[in-house]
């Protein structure tokens, strides 16, 4: 089963969400996580997944990573010995809200609209026109690294942007 | 803080203590779940997206009562979201008619404070178990005793504390008959109305005589009119809404007989709430009544144009969740922009078209300038404003109407009352006149088949009475300076005043000021209002689309035909309370036996209510008369008022109030001088009816509903089982006292109130019905059904039992109440709100641009009567001096502002928005701190005259110095500093506090930073104690505003 995302945004309703295409994760994940490694300062890059969706000898998923996100006062635990508050993490779109069917927390939750949500490899999806509709004023953080960031800011400045973040 | 030699709790035996829910069974039993968790390998489904996990309530963060959507895991919230079917938190909300089983993965907006709630909830200082005071008051030394002992102790009262006699309430109840309460009412108001001194006192006489019998259940005989000894019960409140409020004024007002049930709104918006009510005043059988306690907003999703003065609704404001939507969207499609007038840079002003740096106190100059601007160069709408009568408008298709062209009578130099036709021999007939072309014409306001028009404006002598027309005196007021002058009086240049003139009245009907706590905590808060809704009422904007709307809300009460359960007629043993109240409100000092001369012992408020920094004041002065029993329910008067440390020397004194009873969540920085705390359950755990505000067009009715098990303990009262809280409190203390309307046949015969479910879900039942025949919601059908009690399936009896639901109900109305749960209230759809160019659910009706009733109001402290139109007022003290702190070296004007993640005095237990903000900063100009030669992070004490120590003096041996941490920015104006609420806590877990002899350590992350913990500085002691009542803050003598922004202070850097 393919992770599917909702391709509306918040404020679009009246049907209940739609499910969208699988994405294909293993083509476009290959470079990016290769290119995160090389730009990782403390090349710890791994990856987050169970080994269900996206590739062959991923590490199990850690029992923190399925808990409900509830938790108050309590001490994580990490096999490693070390805590993962205050590590260096990567967001991953709250998934476990997306493969049932959720827009992320963050895009859910923001009263000034300000994020969109959805699957690129739709060209349907609000996400895909936005982009092409965009183009000239789209853009992402370190392309140069070649880490291939799914966040895509949409700007007036694209290439005052750029150039602070190369 | 003093060296405790009692044994000492570390971290980890700090969960022993039960009376905290940190110590408690519940936590205990669930400390052991994560590892249950961790244990299952397979990937745990996301439980949280399943219709049976989530429940719909309301959210009580702060005020704005967003709706929420729960989800359960276990039994615990696990995720708090916004509800879709609310316009607070989806716009447009979804259909009412969609069913929950199709929603679940639909989440609605929540702002930070929402989300962090879980933490309010499960905050290990909450109390669990009933409280004494072990030691002084204040002290913060605790016994843990039983809930039947407490209830005991209080209504039987004797030696509680080893200090001597403390009454109980069967003692304060002292007059029970209510038919002799009534003929006592009557006759008090029969006193009232006598017109001179001796007539009046002729009256006392004879009431004396009268109730020869009965003098002993006075407070004084000599002054019949300060009521019943039952109104030395006082029965205060801080965040209360209805169903709860309906409870308490039953239990004070309605049976126990005391006319002392008071609110908190003037420490909020009080005098916007009032001049509002004056506005809305309407002529009934020849006087002015039926001013509602409401105000207006902007319909921020239709404006082109609004001017927020003193509100920042991307920060509060009621609220973020629910208005920056709409104005975002505004931003973006170019449909709207707006303009910022705040001596702040606020996150709202960061997005606006213009930000006005205003002078604090000083915003009604800039009103009356723009008034004077835009009637010089005709910009009003003459159509509007020349209607005098509901004919006129109607025929112009506008849906209110003023007295703009109404003519007032000048008396002694002054507007006074309106000309009355009678007076030019018109008719005889009561009714008002207007001129039309120089012709005096007489007209009923209200007349809906003669229309009638007036000349706008009007100055003149008809059969020798001087006249003017209403909107003449505002013209009149407007032009009392010119351009320059008001522009000096608030720095702001007259280029801007005419920008935001010109553009305010370049988009018709579709632009709007929208006023809040910044224009209405001044001593001059009730004309600063007046003055800009005046500018509202230029354009006639008020029910149209884009201009001034106001909160619509379905009743809960029962008053309208085809509700099942009227509450007005649901209690049999009801008495009348009578008498001046403790905050003497809604009455004159003129009137009563207590008048003597100008200024009053303590300021009257004849056109208010609610008035919160009045009540422990006055009853520390013992005007008009002392207090016996205090009780204070959700609310932290020390904390939240301005000079709010001026209560604490009256709460710690048990001469001056003998009983103190807290009903609270936690001790807090009012409640740890109560001499019994009551636990009461989170907002996740009750019931309420959460109301609405003036942005949302929609009708609503949010309703709060247990989604969690109580973590309160168990007790029982009238034979049932219930969980510790504000109902159990209440209903146990009128079970030991037999208090009517409570128990068995406590709503009529044969109607049992021994529970608070028979109260609320009869509420919920009248929410269902809806107005009147045809408005109630559908059924819900089994599948519906099943959810509902799916959904529950955590609930313990004392708080979830279908069964008894249905039975409270009744067949007919069952389905529907869970229909209405099922969906977290009821609430109209989107376009429910808007009919064509109007808003949907209307004022509709006469709005006051000149306010009679007002003018014949006279201030109790001047001995001279109230304006009735806009005027400026300079700051001024209660007696009308001017405070001029300025010339003794306080240089700086401190102001408060709100941050998104803090609310006044309950967010300091969320650990996840102090994770964002850990402490609040003193925002000051670099050209200020340049000046004094501070640094950005320099620690700084801030003092006033008023509080030239710069602390807040607990009247426990410890001292809280309000210092913080200067924080550097162009943003603010110079001249001004201000601090956020919500921050630098010493109680609510943030010291040590003692129960049952053991040690509780307190948290520094909460702590004031001049106590050395990391939670900033809460300034409001610093703020100015009235110099003439001097246990007080300033306060609005107008409205009954306690004042916020009126301060000068100094820092000191320490």
């Amino acid at each position: 089963m393919r992770p599917r995302s909702q391709c509306c945004r918040p404020g679009e309703l009246g049907e209940a969400p739609r499910r969208g295409r699988a994405v294909n994760y293993e083509r476009a994940t290959k470079e990016a996580f290769e290119a995160a490694r090389a730009a990782c300062p403390y090349k710890r890059a791994v990856y987050f997944d169970d080994g269900r969706f996206y590739t062959d000898g991923t590490p199990a998923r850690q029992a923190y990573e399925t808990r409900p996100s509830f938790e108050y006062g309590k001490e994580w635990t990490r096999t490693a010995g070390k805590p993962p508050v205050n590590a260096l993490r990567k967001c991953h779109f709250c998934v476990h809200r997306v493969e049932n069917g959720e827009l992320p927390a963050c895009v859910t939750t923001c009263v000034g609209e300000a994020t969109y949500f959805g699957d690129l490899s739709d060209p349907q999806s609000l996400i895909a026109q936005l982009l092409k509709e965009n183009r000239d004023k789209v853009m992402r953080v370190y392309e140069s690294k070649g880490t291939q960031p799914r966040v895509y800011y949409l700007t007036d400045t694209p290439v005052l942007c750029k150039s602070q973040h190369p | 803080m003093k060296e405790s030699t009692a044994p000492c709790l570390t971290r980890r035996r700090f969960l022993k203590t039960t009376a905290l829910l940190g110590g408690s069974a519940f936590l205990l039993s669930r400390l052991g779940w994560p590892s249950e968790l961790f244990a299952r390998t397979r990937l745990a489904e996301y439980e949280l997206t399943k219709p049976e996990n989530i429940l719909y309530t309301v959210c009580q963060q702060c005020n704005t009562q967003c709706g929420l959507k729960v989800k359960l895991y276990d039994g615990l919230a696990a995720k708090l979201e916004g509800n879709p079917y609310s316009p607070w938190n989806l716009q447009p909300n979804i259909s009412y008619r969609t069913s929950p089983l199709d929603v679940a993965t639909l989440d609605g907006r929540l702002c930070p404070k929402g989300q962090a709630g879980i933490q309010t909830v499960y905050d290990p200082y909450r109390v669990v178990k009933v409280l004494k005071r072990a030691g002084k008051r204040g002290e913060n030394k605790w016994v843990t005793i039983s809930f039947d002992q407490a209830v005991d102790e209080i209504v039987n009262g004797g030696d509680l504390f080893g200090e001597g006699h403390v009454p109980g309430l069967k003692e304060i109840w002292a007059l029970r008959d209510p038919k002799l309460a009534k003929e006592m009412a009557d006759d008090v108001k029969a006193i009232w109305a006598k017109k001179t001194p001796e007539e009046k006192k002729a009256a006392v006489e004879a009431f004396k005589t009268k109730y020869a019998e009965h003098l002993d259940k006075l407070i004084d005989p000599d002054h019949p009119d300060l009521g019943p000894k039952n109104n030395q019960l006082v029965f205060m409140w801080g965040r209360l809404k209805g169903g709860r409020s309906e409870l308490i004024k039953r239990f004070t007002v309605e049976s126990f007989g005391s006319v002392n049930a008071h609110g908190h709104t003037t420490v909020c918006q009080g005098s916007l709430y009032f001049a509002s009510k004056a506005m809305s005043e309407q002529y009934q059988k020849g006087s002015w009544t039926g001013g509602k306690k409401f105000y207006w907003q902007a319909d921020q999703n239709n404006s082109e144009f609004i001017i927020f003065v003193g509100a920042s609704p991307f920060e509060g404001n009621y609220g973020p969740t629910n208005r920056a939507p709409g104005l975002t969207r505004g931003l973006v499609s170019g449909r709207l922009k707006f303009a910022v007038v705040d001596p702040r840079f606020s996150k709202t002003a960061s997005k606006a078209w213009k930000w006005v740096p205003i002078k604090p106190g000083t915003e009604a100059a800039l009103a009356l300038a723009m008034i004077r601007w835009i009637i010089e160069n005709k910009r009003y709408d003459a159509k509007y404003l020349s209607n005098a009568n509901k004919a006129a408008a109607v025929a112009d298709k506008e849906p209110t109407w003023t007295n703009a062209c109404w003519l007032v009578k000048i008396v002694d130099g002054r507007p006074e009352k309106f000309l009355r036709a009678k007076e030019l021999g018109l008719t005889d007939e009561d009714r008002f006149v207007v001129l039309q072309d120089g012709k005096p014409v007489a007209f009923d306001p209200y007349d809906t088949a003669n229309p009638v028009k007036g000349d706008l404006f009007v100055d003149t002598t008809i059969q020798g009475i001087r006249v003017k027309s209403g909107l003449q005196i505002l013209w009149e007021s407007a032009s009392s300076k010119t351009l320059e002058e008001w522009s000096a009086i608030c720095d702001v240049p007259v280029r801007d005043i005419i920008e935001l003139a010109r553009e305010f009245t370049s988009h018709g009907k579709k632009a709007a000021v929208d006023v809040h706590r910044g224009v209405s905590q001044h001593t001059n808060g009730f004309y600063n209002v007046f003055a800009w809704f005046a500018l509202n009422l230029l354009i006639g904007n008020y029910d149209w689309k884009g201009g001034m709307s106001q909160a619509s809300t379905f009743d809960h009460t029962g008053g309208k035909e085809g509700q099942p359960f009227n509450f007005a007629k649901l209690n049999p043993g009801k008495t009348t309370a009578f008498g001046i109240s403790i905050i003497r409100h809604e009455i004159k000092y003129e009137q009563t036996t207590l008048f003597e001369r100008y200024p009053a012992k303590r300021p009257w408020y004849p056109l208010s209510s609610d008035v919160y920094q009045e009540i422990i004041p006055s009853a520390g002065d013992g005007y008009p008369y002392p207090i016996k029993a205090l009780f204070i329910y959700m609310g932290s008067p020390v904390y939240a008022l301005p000079a709010g440390h001026t209560n604490i020397e009256i709460l710690a004194d048990p001469k001056k109030i003998p009983l103190i009873v807290a009903s609270d969540i936690t001790i807090g920085e009012t409640s740890m001088y109560a001499d019994y705390i009551f636990p009461d359950l989170s907002y996740l755990e009750r019931w309420e009816f959460a109301g609405s505000h003036p942005s949302i067009t929609q009708k609503v009715q949010p309703i709060r509903q247990p989604v969690i098990a109580p973590l309160t303990e168990t007790v029982k009262v009238f034979g049932q089982e219930m969980p510790l809280s504000l109902e159990a409190m209440l209903l146990g203390i009128a079970e030991k006292l037999g208090l009517p309307g409570f128990g068995q046949g406590g709503f009529g015969e044969g109607q049992d109130f021994t529970h608070p479910d028979q109260f609320y879900l009869r509420m919920v039942a009248n929410v269902a019905a809806g107005d009147r025949p045809g408005n109630e919601v559908p059924d819900a059908d089994d599948a519906e059904l099943e959810l509902f009690l799916r959904a529950r399936r955590h609930l313990p009896k004392t708080v979830f039992d279908p069964e008894r639901w249905r039975q409270i109900v009744g067949e007919k109305w069952w389905r529907k109440v869970v229909y209405v749960l099922n969906r977290g209230g009821r609430f109209d759809n989107w376009e429910q709100g808007y009919d064509g160019d109007y808003i949907k659910n209307r004022y509709g009706t006469l709005i006051n641009l000149y306010q009679e009733k007002t003018a014949l109001t006279i201030n109790s402290m001047t001995g001279k009567p109230l304006a009735g139109y806009p005027i400026y007022l300079p700051l001024a003290d209660s007696v009308g001096r001017p405070i001029e702190d300025e010339k003794q070296g306080f240089d700086l004007h401190l102001i408060t502002h709100r941050e998104i993640v803090a609310t006044k005095s309950r967010t300091i237990s969320n650990y996840w928005l102090l994770a964002v903000m850990p402490e609040n900063a003193i925002v000051m100009h670099p050209r200020d701190a340049q000046r004094l030669g501070l640094s950005e992070g320099d620690r700084v004490k801030i003092i006033s005259a008023s509080n030239p120590e710069g602390v807040w003096d607990l009247a426990n041996g410890t001292k809280v110095p309000m210092i913080g941490t200067v924080h550097l920015t162009e943003g603010i104006r110079p001249g001004v500093i201000s601090f956020a609420l919500g921050y630098g806590h010493w109680a609510y877990g943030a010291t040590d506090l003692v129960i049952d002899g053991e040690t509780i350590k307190g948290d520094e992350r909460r702590r004031a930073t001049g106590l050395g913990g990391g939670a900033g500085v809460h300034a409001n002691a610093a703020m100015r104690v009235d110099p003439y009542l001097k246990n007080t803050c300033l306060v609005d003598v107008y409205g009954g505003s306690a004042v916020f922004y009126d301060t000068r202070v100094k820092v000191v850097k320490v």
